[in-house]
């Protein structure tokens, strides 16, 4: 059988999962000098880097029986998995925000909503039963509201620094986030010991990295 | 104007060669499985009126529905599952027939699926109805008619897991709350995302009710599972006791039938088709991460269509399985010719008399349209054909490649 293959997502996620495997006791070596390596082995383990919207993917399709990655991309693709646990690694939150002192519930205009994560924002407005215009923007969504573009943004917010420079407020929380090792449905029937035992240890190496 | 006419939709494919061969080999296998133990093949039509599935149990989504209308602006589907319209037939015209009823099929069903993400909206399904038998016995009957399938057709380390529609149901029930917030909890348990799941039931505050159904997520594993709830449950509610003593007797007899390593349990089983009224089960083979069987019990649809009859069963998702057995190599190789027969000018239908004749013998045999012997005898080179038959007015002639 082969080796139980977990995603990481690429970039600031990958360092902080990285230092949780090597908490775990597991040989990282390779993962630190991957090079343009994509497919590594990690201990017993085989460990595929990738962007966080493909980690989801390739869980749900199980080429990847394991995966960490955070709640933004599980919330905005909503696939079908198994989340198992919270690593409490990236907290953030979704936010509604926009130009500071502006009132965005003001007035009878249908808003405009900048975002990077369109299910998201839809969902959000639905739950309130507002009627919105969603504009994808894949960069830096605080552009939009400065540049008219629209009347507030729905992004992840973590410190809130980049905001604050560019005189925008945050209006509302929409959920808090984080990242969550999610496990694909088969490979949980068929290979439950491995993987609970792995994420018992990765359960453990973050309690432990958060005292 | 721009045609699509070299394409196929998004969602669908054309199998070629391995690909249907595995198929067909697949469905095969099944079907004999399945006629072997008595079971009757029904087909249905591929469009059927959006009546037949417009229904609360279905649980379809509309937006995932093929939809066209006829020619009076009736709205018709591509149909979504076989187990509706067999209910359908089985409620009308197979109305007073001898019971139990046992059909199998063999169809595509449709349904639109998220784009760019590698599914297919066109897919096969085989699988059972067992109608007008409630119970035990026939449950029994349909999950090691299920396991038979699996061991068949899949990989020798399947897993069939077992679980009870009565559970979560009863379990909501005792939430006291309402249809809507229901079926967000049946949506949450359904995809598995049980942060969702505990903010929706925070709301609800904490009773033994929410409290179960917090520990859904864990509730799976082997029978101890079953005793795991049966303590945890602080409620007297009987239904919920009873659907676990209920698969904890399926179980040990599963056990007795030597498929304990097989069988899981798991309670947070839930489905979005939700006519299954009590034992539910699903499939699952190592190399496809999709479920490649899914079934239960459903003792109320046929009520819905105008006859109140229990019944149990399932679908195989054979398009997975073929191409699972593809992946590992298993899939038989095509039979390849190993005759090539030609007829010259005037001798055409002579050489497909030959090659009728050596047909019934078992060769397998290719009629040559070649212009002449030697392009003949030359592309059976080509194909790693070995014996040419040539028939001239001398007669046979026969020719080793």
């Amino acid at each position: 059988m082969r080796k139980l293959r977990i995603a990481l997502t690429k970039g600031r996620l990958e360092k902080q999962t990285v230092a949780l495997f090597e908490q775990m006791g597991l040989d990282c070596t390779e993962l630190h000098n991957k090079g343009r390596r994509l497919i590594l082995p990690v201990g017993d383990y085989e460990a595929v880097l990738a962007k966080a919207a493909d980690v989801v993917t390739y869980v749900e399709h199980g080429v990847c029986d394991i995966g960490v990655v955070g709640r933004d991309t599980i919330v905005e693709y909503g696939k079908s998995f198994y989340e198992v646990c919270d690593l409490g690694l990236g907290k953030c939150d979704f936010c509604l925000a926009g130009k500071k002192g502006a009132s965005f519930y003001g007035g009878y205009n249908v808003k405009r909503i900048a975002t990077k994560y369109p299910n998201v924002a839809r969902a959000f407005f639905q739950s309130k039963g507002m009627d919105v215009n969603i504009i994808k923007i894949e960069g830096s969504v605080e552009l939009a509201p400065l540049l008219d573009l629209s009347d507030a943004i729905v992004d992840i917010v973590e410190t809130g620094t980049t905001l604050r420079e560019n005189g925008l407020e945050v209006y509302e929380k929409i959920m808090p986030i984080s990242a969550r090792v999610i496990v694909n449905t088969a490979s949980m029937k068929l290979r439950r010991d491995e993987i609970d035992a792995f994420v018992e240890k990765i359960g453990k190496a973050s309690q432990e990295a958060k005292v | 104007m721009k045609t699509y006419a070299k394409l196929t939709p998004e969602g669908t494919r054309d199998l070629l060669f391995e690909e249907s061969d595995a198929l067909r080999t697949v469905e095969r296998q099944l079907a004999d499985l399945f006629k072997s133990r008595g079971y009757r093949k029904i087909i249905t039509p591929t469009v059927e009126f959006f009546d037949v599935f417009n229904r609360e149990s279905a649980g379809t989504l509309p937006e995932s529905l093929y939809t066209m209308t006829d020619a009076y602006g009736r709205l018709l589907v591509l149909r979504p599952d076989s187990t509706l319209p067999i209910a359908r037939v089985a409620a009308t015209r197979l109305r007073g027939v001898q019971l139990p009823l046992r059909l199998y099929y063999n169809q595509n069903v449709f349904a639109r699926r998220p784009k760019l993400a590698g599914y297919s909206d066109e897919t096969t399904q085989s699988g059972i109805e067992l109608l007008g038998a409630g119970g035990l016995r026939a449950d029994l009957e349909a999950l090691t008619l299920a396991a038979r399938v699996m061991e068949q057709c899949g990989t020798p380390d399947y897993k069939l897991e077992i679980g009870h529609a009565g559970y979560f149901q009863s379990l909501c029930e005792a939430l006291d709350t309402s249809p809507e917030t229901v079926s967000e909890i049946y949506a949450c348990v359904e995809s598995k995302n049980f942060v969702a799941l505990d903010t929706v039931l925070d709301a609800l505050g904490d009773t033994p009710a929410t409290r179960a159904i917090r520990e859904l997520p864990r509730m799976f594993g082997d029978a101890r599972v079953l005793e795991k709830a049966a303590q945890a449950l602080q409620m007297q509610d009987g239904e919920t006791h009873a659907a676990l003593s209920y698969l904890a007797d399926v179980y040990t007899r599963l056990e007795k039938a030597g498929l304990s390593e097989h069988v899981t349990i798991d309670l947070s089983l839930v489905h979005r088709t939700n006519y299954y009224t009590g034992l539910m089960f699903r499939g699952y083979i190592s190399g496809s991460g999709e479920t490649v069987l899914s079934g239960g019990r459903y003792d109320q649809l046929l009520a819905e269509f105008g006859e109140d009859l229990p019944a149990v069963g399932f679908g195989v998702q054979t398009d997975l399985l073929a191409r699972a057995k593809l992946r590992r190599g298993e899939a038989a190789s095509p039979l390849s010719p190993t005759a090539l027969v030609f007829g010259e000018d005037g001798f055409e239908t002579d050489a497909l008399d030959l090659q009728a004749r050596l047909l019934n013998e078992g060769v397998l045999c290719e009629n040559s349209l070649a212009q002449t012997q030697e392009t003949a005898v030359e592309y059976a080179r080509q194909c790693g054909i070995p014996t040419v038959y040539i028939l001239d007015e001398t007669g046979v002639q026969e020719v080793r490649v």
